[in-house]
């Protein structure tokens, strides 16, 4: 009896004291953090930047953001501490930087996920949206639609693809990371513009959905073009102004007729809180152009059939508004 | 098979090179200590040397990941056996028989049939890869949603022999497992469920800070419960086995491993269905099966081989086809691609050294951890040593810290102290807390792969194709086996009394 009391008791005061630590960061988290106030005419940091991603290790924009910075590194002598925020749909992460002062020393290295999730799930956003200045898309990756390579030998493409879909509605199964998200919007937008329905189908990552088409478990996938490199797949479509240097055999949407369908990709980038001194976004701006100008960064994004781009603040914003329209008007069609 | 060994031969001679050895030991080392520490998984690991290889020439950068990986791979082992927490789900297995085995005083033994259970497997896992990538990888690829499902429904048939005598206690808790894995986001619809608002829980709960509430917490717990001042652990045999000793449980080893490859190879829970259905048939096999979870050699000889081959068998579809088959083997894709490298088909014939000085230095890396492992293990175990009222606020701290790092949050850390409580009411009623975690695992891979398959072939996909059929009635025949047994010998007993 005194044994249960005393572990009672030891139970009862650590978990006090956990729950008591957890609530006080939260609140520090959730409570509005001290804004800037004085904007340096000229931005030069003094202690390490952490770069909070919402991927875990070894994911796309973990991946990506790493290298970034890495190269970063020849134009400033600033450090750069890449850190994984995973969970809660994204917004973990979000969360975590939206906690921490706007003063320019945390970044949010995101993708359009995080603006699909947003929406999805009908977050604020005049805190998610609005609580961050866009500071710089820094990769578009082109929408592709990919079959497998014995097809294509067998005289499949495109309009093939569309043609067994006609023939069997609803039963041509395309492979997508997660239903209401960007890549199931693009197929449904491949679907409305040629006039068919397939089956969407969630395989959770690009290179599951690579394995299902590999597999035969899915007709077609959804994906983007790094998708189909090394792999026994090919490009059937790509959403691009001109056929993609490595993919010179894959027809652009435009080229196949459907000139709607050639802008849409997913992009990524980075932003920081609303708030955040002026001079450190220039500072940031200008690191970005450097960087997205660096031999390596242009070949690691060639490698992996990717657009490097560097688009800023207002033309970035409109980007993000223009994910919320098209979220928002899939997930009305699809009811969800 | 000349031209694997032309290659192989070719790899060898980057890996005897000082800066390959310097690099694969200082992986090995750092994955090991990495790995020991409740909380950090062999991805985090991997994922923390990552960036010290943008500036190697590829294959160093290869040689660093993999040392680390295989090192922590081994190093979860540490901590699963001298303070029952595993550092991923898998080494949840380890942990069944280690840590019993080291509260009953064997801790040398129980350290040292992991360490050669995990190279041995490790180097079973490395040849089946080289020997077997392309194929095995093409019948990953044949696997639709609905073997996933009947793989993990065989995974959770494991429970059966798990519970042994308790089996409705096993099955209590498998159940409660898979309900907890209802939480979250719907994986087909994306429905919220059990979320109650908290965004934290969209993406359901952590598994990592729940395997070490369940296991290291829970048996804290329960341990300061029944602490008795000036108690120690049994007199401990810190020594490590003679060689000779480990021939006895070589079978154990050999099946575990190639089981372990083998089901390691399907991309999502492969090492974790494959430690538990490994353990599950060396208990079957066992000629004393009855000790399996109360300390058994075979129990950890079983976990750790095929713990460590699964490695090998999650570097199957990343080389072959360039799909990473685990956690671990998406930041290697990561690492790889940061050089430009595209893994697939196409690596092994334009990239034969990077490959096999890959292959190479799997074999070297499972050296270094012998070797490592050797030296370290008699520091290891002298953990035990520490008075309890040293050690187990050091588990405490250590299990907080370890489940904070996972996700960089507080959530992770409530997350874990909830089911530290549950690990210790489960503990105190006899309810085990190893099914509660192949439910967590398994139950989300299930739910996805059973609905995906409804949506591709409707409800024939699990009638209608052989492979699912097989699998399934494998599953039924593991949990009707030991009950229609025990029937026949009650029936044979009764006729004989007659």
């Amino acid at each position: 009896m005194k044994n249960i009391r005393r572990s009672i008791g030891f139970l009862a005061v650590l978990v006090t004291l956990v729950m008591l630590g957890a609530c006080a960061r939260e609140q520090a988290a959730s409570a509005p953090a001290p804004e800037a106030t004085e904007a340096a005419a000229t931005w030069s940091p003094t202690r390490p930047i952490t770069v909070i991603t919402h991927v875990g290790s070894g994911g796309g924009m973990d991946v990506a953001s790493r290298l970034f910075f890495e190269i970063a590194r020849e134009f400033t002598d600033a450090t750069f501490v890449v850190e994984n925020v995973t969970g809660g749909a994204t917004m973990n992460a979000s969360n975590a930087v939206l906690g921490r002062p706007a003063d320019g020393y945390t970044i949010f290295a995101m993708a359009m996920s995080n603006v699909n999730n947003v929406v999805s799930n009908d977050f604020d956003r005049s805190v998610y949206i609005d609580g961050y200045h866009w500071l710089a898309k820094i990769q578009k990756d082109p929408a592709a639609v990919i079959i497998r390579k014995s097809d294509r030998d067998a005289g499949m493409d495109f309009e093939g693809i569309i043609e067994d879909a006609r023939r069997r509605p609803g039963q041509q199964i395309w492979a997508v990371p997660v239903l209401g998200a960007n890549k199931h919007f693009e197929a449904l937008m491949i679907w409305e513009a040629t006039g068919v329905e397939g089956s969407a189908v969630p395989f959770v990552s690009g290179p599951q959905g690579a394995a299902a088409v590999l597999g035969a478990s899915a007709d077609v996938q959804m994906g983007n073009p790094f998708n189909a490199v090394g792999r026994d797949l090919w490009v059937a479509a790509i959403a691009s102004p001109e056929r993609m240097p490595g993919f010179e055999d894959s027809p652009t949407f435009a080229e196949l007729g459907y000139p709607e369908l050639n802008n849409e990709h997913i992009w990524r980038g980075f932003a920081v809180r609303q708030g955040t001194p002026p001079a450190m976004i220039e500072w940031m701006e200008d690191l970005v152009t450097k960087v997205s100008e660096h031999p390596r960064w242009l070949k690691f994004n060639a490698d992996n059939a990717i657009a490097p781009r560097a688009v800023f603040g207002d033309d970035f914003r409109r980007i993000v508004d223009r994910t919320i329209e098209v979220t928002e008007y899939w997930l009305n069609e699809l009811d969800m | 098979m000349m031209d694997i060994l032309v290659n192989l031969s070719a790899g060898f001679s980057i890996m005897f090179t000082p800066m390959a050895i310097l690099l694969c030991l200082l992986g090995v080392f750092a994955g090991i200590t990495f790995g020991a520490i409740p909380g950090i998984s062999p991805s985090m690991a991997v994922a923390l040397l990552l960036p010290m290889t943008f500036n190697l020439p590829p294959i160093l950068g290869m040689v660093l990941l993999l040392g680390a990986y295989k090192g922590a791979n081994y190093g979860g082992s540490v901590s699963a056996v001298l303070i029952n927490t595993p550092g991923t789900p898998s080494a949840a297995v380890t942990a069944f028989d280690g840590y019993p085995m080291t509260k009953t005083g064997r801790v040398g033994e129980a350290m040292g049939i992991s360490l050669y259970a995990s190279v041995f497997g490790g180097i079973i896992g490395t040849v089946v890869l080289i020997l077997f990538a392309r194929p095995l990888a093409l019948v990953a690829l044949r696997f639709w949603p609905s073997e996933y499902f009947a793989l993990t429904i065989l995974g959770l048939t494991t429970v059966a022999t798990m519970g042994g005598k308790n089996w409705q206690k096993a099955l209590v808790a498998v159940v409660f497992g898979l309900l907890l894995n209802t939480i979250g986001m719907d994986p087909i619809a994306g429905t919220r469920r059990f979320t109650f608002g908290d965004i934290r829980l969209l993406d359901g709960l952590s598994l990592i800070p729940a395997i070490i509430g369940l296991f290291a917490l829970g048996e804290l717990f329960y341990n300061i419960e029944h602490y008795v001042k000036g108690t120690k652990f049994d007199k401990l045999a810190y020594k490590l086995p003679k060689l000779s000793y480990y021939l006895t449980v070589w079978k154990n080893i050999v099946r575990a491993g190639v089981l372990g490859t083998i089901i390691g190879i399907f991309p999502g829970a492969g090492g974790t269905i494959a430690a538990f259905i490994s353990y599950d048939v060396e208990k079957r096999f066992s000629k004393n099966p009855e000790e399996f979870g109360k300390g058994s050699p075979e129990g950890v000889a079983a976990a750790e081989s095929s713990n460590s081959a699964s490695a090998g068998g999650a570097l199957v579809p990343l080389l072959a086809l360039g799909i990473p088959g685990s956690a671990t083997a998406a930041v290697l894709l990561g690492s790889l691609l940061v050089h430009g490298l595209n893994p697939g088909p196409e690596m092994f014939v334009k990239e034969p050294e990077l490959v096999y000085g890959m292959f190479a230095s799997m074999f070297m890396a499972n050296a270094f951890i012998l070797l490592v492992g050797l030296l370290g293990a008699k520091l290891f175990v002298r953990v035990t040593d520490l008075k309890k009222t040293i050690l187990y606020p050091l588990i405490f701290t250590f299990a907080i810290v370890g489940s904070y790092a996972v996700t960089s949050s507080m959530y992770s850390v409530v997350v874990c102290v909830v089911f530290g409580v549950i690990g210790w009411i489960f503990r105190r009623y006899g309810y085990p807390s190893a099914p509660v975690v192949l439910g967590i695992v398994l139950g989300s891979l299930a739910e996805l792969s059973f609905r995906q398959a409804l949506i591709i072939g409707g409800i024939e996909s699990f009638y209608k194709r052989p492979l699912t059929l097989i699998m399934l009635a494998i599953a039924i025949a593991a949990v009707a086996a030991p009950i229609v047994s025990k029937r026949m010998k009650e029936m044979k007993e009764r006729t004989e009394i007659d």
